[in-house]
């Protein structure tokens, strides 16, 4: 399974060579968790101590209210509400149209089935950034701009869960679809009560890339919603840091909060990503 | 039996049919509504000198696209995309392909590594732009103060015209992984273990292995990624925009960033636009000129 044969691991060039892989990237694993741990220790220190040019890796005084600041006084909660509000928006709005499109191209075949699957996955290439002037015309038009419905509408359509539903079902075979119609199920119960189920890796995958790009969005969100009671957590990182005068320690408390909810999601169906990343047949 | 099914009676077929385009039409409306009307009237809208209140405002030819052609700020966005393109082919881009070998050689410890280099990479990138941007500052920034440890004057980093890429792009020099690696890790699983057993028996040694079973092995994917890479390129724009806001002079300025300035500072809709719509037909034009490439290749 890999490029080394378990005869050559066992001469002794082998296990030095694997011992050092080892060792090489347990350095490397660590390495990737310092800046993150940076981050968290800079919480708790004082703005004092965050500018000044000789940097203390612990706080000099364990301290807490950066915490209490950005909670009580900054209302960083707020920004926490809107992001979950347009997230939670768009992952019920995006994944359950692309299941429900995906099944039907895969499992009914329309006569334009073709066709359409070519229609949506055409706009694969249209850039965020190209859509993204346009469409705050668009929204100015329909007077949507300040309304979180702008940036949930803008944000509502994904060609990518579409290609990994679609290929996901392709795999589920056939036969399996018809014996259920032949006993009698219509093709929206066999959806529901067959499809579904053997499904999750690929949910899994959908509502985690979605609500990470719906998450990590940064420019859409600052076309589109320009009143600050509305501002993503991630709008509010930007902002805090171009306006130069809040202190760092709210800023870093802000940004470990912004990791925290990511992590946790991750950690849940990390199982789930890999499992669908092998049976979505994308890897080429 | 397949062509018995074709005249299946019954009216299933038809059924189907109907609850296909049923199920189908949420899709396809927001489809037209939010990918191609914005497509269609952004190319239409490069075309007229844009008024917001009486859209689409007066209609001016090329006017927008010569005064693009015309512009020297654009010419330097331009020229900055491709600069941002080489830094990370140079110094980003083989760094998940890499470890993705490495990992994959420890066998009983694959899982935790993929694990522990994933960890780090779901943190949102506003949030690490932030982190570096603050460890780059020249007073008070860990860059300098490791830097004065070894003896080296302090620097400018984000500042310095001639460090400022390098800056941007060490990052993912250091902390590699996320989903690239995962996806590399996966399809190194599928390379047939006979080919390596093939190449042993002739003699080959490691490096040759690498270089004549894995890298061919997992070429889709590494194609994949550079055509998603190219495309990135040239719409980079958000950590630009945290990091530098195009600074320092203009110097990592992309043309998206100046689209997005002409938008949101002068108000300059319809130039915007033109930019948006030149790097879009850039993309395209550049995606299929590499497929062709790679499917003649292939022949």
């Amino acid at each position: 399974m890999a490029v080394m044969k378990s005869i050559e691991l066992k001469t002794k060039k082998g296990k030095c060579i694997s011992v050092l892989l080892i060792i090489l990237l347990s350095i490397g694993a660590v390495i990737q968790f310092l800046p993150l741990l940076w981050m968290i220790l800079a919480t708790f220190k004082t703005e004092a101590e965050l500018t000044s040019a000789i940097p203390h890796v612990f706080p000099a005084n364990w301290s807490f209210k950066a915490y209490f600041e950005a909670f009580s006084k900054y209302h960083i909660m707020d920004n926490f509400s809107n992001t979950l509000i347009i997230c939670a928006s768009v992952v019920l709005l995006q994944v359950t149209n692309s299941a429900v499109a995906g099944y039907a191209l895969s499992k009914l075949k329309p006569r334009s089935g073709e066709f359409l699957y070519m229609m949506f996955l055409g706009t694969m290439m249209f850039s965020g950034t190209a859509l993204m002037f346009p469409l705050y015309i668009m929204m100015t038009q329909l007077g949507l701009i300040g309304s979180k419905l702008a940036l949930i509408l803008s944000s509502s359509v994904w060609a990518y869960s579409i290609v990994l539903f679609k290929s996901f079902f392709d795999n589920i075979p056939q036969e399996l679809v018809e014996a259920a119609s032949i006993d009698g199920a219509s093709s929206l119960r066999i959806f529901v009560t067959m499809i579904i189920p053997l499904s999750k890796p690929v949910l899994a995958v959908n509502i985690l890339n979605t609500f990470m790009a719906v998450y990590n969005d940064f420019l859409y969100p600052l076309m589109l919603l320009p009143n600050e009671k509305d501002w993503t957590v991630m709008m509010r990182l930007y902002m805090m840091d171009k306006l130069g005068t809040i202190p760092h320690n709210v800023i870093y408390v802000l940004m470990v909060a912004a990791v925290v909810p990511i992590l946790i999601i991750y950690l849940f169906v990390q199982k789930n990503i890999t499992e669908g990343v092998s049976t979505t047949g994308l890897k080429g | 039996m397949k062509k018995k099914k074709r005249f299946n009676p019954g009216g299933l077929k038809f059924r189907n049919e109907m609850l296909a385009l049923a199920l189908l039409a949420p899709t396809i409306v927001l489809f037209v509504l939010f990918k191609y009307y914005p497509i269609i009237s952004g190319v239409f809208i490069s075309f007229f000198k844009i008024n917001i209140v009486k859209l689409p405002g007066d209609f001016c030819g090329f006017d927008n696209y010569i005064r693009a052609f015309r512009d020297a700020r654009f010419y330097t966005a331009l020229f900055n995309n491709l600069k941002h393109f080489v830094y990370i082919m140079a110094m980003n881009f083989w760094c998940p392909i890499l470890l993705a070998i490495l990992v994959d050689e420890t066998r009983k410890s694959k899982g935790i590594f993929r694990l522990l280099y994933f960890i780090p990479s779901v943190a949102p990138a506003i949030v690490m732009t932030l982190l570096w941007k603050y460890f780059w500052q020249p007073d008070y920034g860990l860059a300098n103060f490791l830097l004065g440890k070894l003896g080296v004057g302090p620097k400018l980093w984000l500042n310095d015209k001639a460090l400022v890429y390098f800056c941007m792009y060490f990052p993912n020099l250091v902390i590699v992984g996320g989903m690239q690696l995962v996806y590399y890790l996966a399809a190194l699983q599928d390379i047939p273990q006979e080919l390596y057993e093939a190449a042993l028996v002739d003699g080959a040694g490691i490096w040759q292995r690498v270089r004549y079973v894995t890298l061919p092995g997992i070429k889709n994917i590494i194609f994949t990624f550079f055509l998603l890479q190219i495309i990135n390129s040239f719409n980079i724009c958000d950590n630009v925009m945290v990091l530098t806001g195009g600074g320092p002079g203009g110097s990592t300025e992309s043309m998206i960033l100046y689209a997005f300035k002409q938008a949101t500072e002068s108000m300059d809709y319809s130039y915007a636009i033109t930019m948006a719509s030149i790097v879009f037909f850039i993309t395209m034009f550049g995606t299929m000129l590499a497929n062709k490439i790679t499917k003649k290749l292939e022949e």
